[in-house]
C-alpha cells in the first residue's frame, strides 16, 4: 500500500500514528503544514509535525502560554517541533509510515536519553551496560 | 500575496463567510490530492458532511444519531481551493455566493 491519490486530509492524516520504516512507532500527527501562495495557486501540503507544542496550540493558546511559563521557570528546554517533508511519507494506512530511521530521528531523543542514561542503569532491564 | 504556511488543524470548525457576509459553514474536512508534484488541496467540506466525513461513519451515523440525517447532509458543501479565500486563515471567506456552491 502507498499514498492513496485522494485523501481527507483531518480523518487520514491528522493524529495519526507515525512509524519509521522499520515499523517502530515514532509519535503521532501533531500538526499539518500548508502553503498558500498567490491567489490562483492551489494550497500545497508541505509538512507535517510532530511537538507537544503544537498539540496545545490546538487545544489552546493559553495553554501554550502557560507550558512555556512553566518550561522556562524549571529551566527546561522547549523543543521546537520536529517537521517531517511530506515527501518522506511512504504509506498511507492505519499508521504513517515515514522514511526515515528511529536512530537518525529526533522525535525519539528524549526516549534515547531515557534508556542511555536511567533505564540502561536498572538492574535486568535488559540493555547491556556497555553502549 | 507572499507565500505563507499554515496549519490545516487551525483551519478547522473555522466559519466561513460568503462574499455578501452570510455564514456558509465551518470548514470540517479538507480534501487533498496526492501526484507526483506533491499534495495539493482540491477542496474544502463544510457542514455537516465534513464532520461525518471526518468521524468515519457517514453511512453508520444516522441509524444512531437521527439528527445527522440525510436532510443536514443535503446542506453540506463541498468547497473547491478556487473559491475559498484564506488570505486571513481566522476568518476564511467564499469567493462566490452561498447560493453558487
Amino acid at each position: 500500500m502507498s499514498i492513496p491519490k485522494k485523501l481527507h486530509l483531518i480523518r487520514d492524516v491528522l493524529d495519526k500514528l507515525l512509524v519509521d520504516r522499520d515499523n517502530v512507532p515514532l509519535g503521532r500527527v501533531d500538526g499539518i503544514v500548508l502553503l498558500i501562495g498567490a491567489e490562483q495557486t492551489q494550497p500545497r501540503v508541505i509538512q507535517i509535525e510532530c511537538a507537544m507544542s503544537t498539540l496545545l496550540q490546538r487545544l489552546s493558546t493559553r495553554w501554550i502560554r502557560r507550558a512555556q511559563r512553566i518550561t522556562r521557570r524549571l529551566r527546561w528546554r522547549w523543543r521546537a517541533p520536529m517537521h517531517i517533508d511530506w515527501s518522506k511519507i511512504e504509506q498511507i494506512g492505519r499508521e504513517l509510515t515515514v522514511n526515515i530511521r528511529e536512530e537518525h530521528s529526533q522525535l525519539l531523543a528524549s526516549e534515547r536519553w531515557l534508556r542511555d542514561h536511567v533505564i540502561r542503569h536498572i538492574p535486568g532491564s535488559g540493555i547491556n551496560k556497555e553502549p | 500575496m507572499k507565500q505563507r504556511r499554515i496549519r490545516a488543524e487551525f483551519l478547522l470548525s473555522r466559519t466561513v463567510r460568503d462574499i455578501d457576509g452570510r455564514r456558509a459553514g465551518r470548514i470540517e474536512e479538507i480534501e487533498v490530492e496526492n501526484s507526483s508534484q506533491g499534495c495539493f488541496v482540491t477542496g474544502f467540506v463544510l457542514g455537516t458532511k465534513g464532520l461525518l466525513q471526518r468521524l468515519s461513519f457517514r453511512g453508520i451515523a444516522p441509524l444512531f444519531i437521527p439528527s445527522m440525517s440525510a436532510k443536514r447532509q443535503k446542506r453540506a458543501k463541498a468547497v473547491p481551493w478556487q473559491q475559498m479565500d484564506l488570505t486571513n486563515p481566522k476568518r476564511p471567506r467564499l469567493r462566490c455566493s452561498k447560493d453558487d456552491l
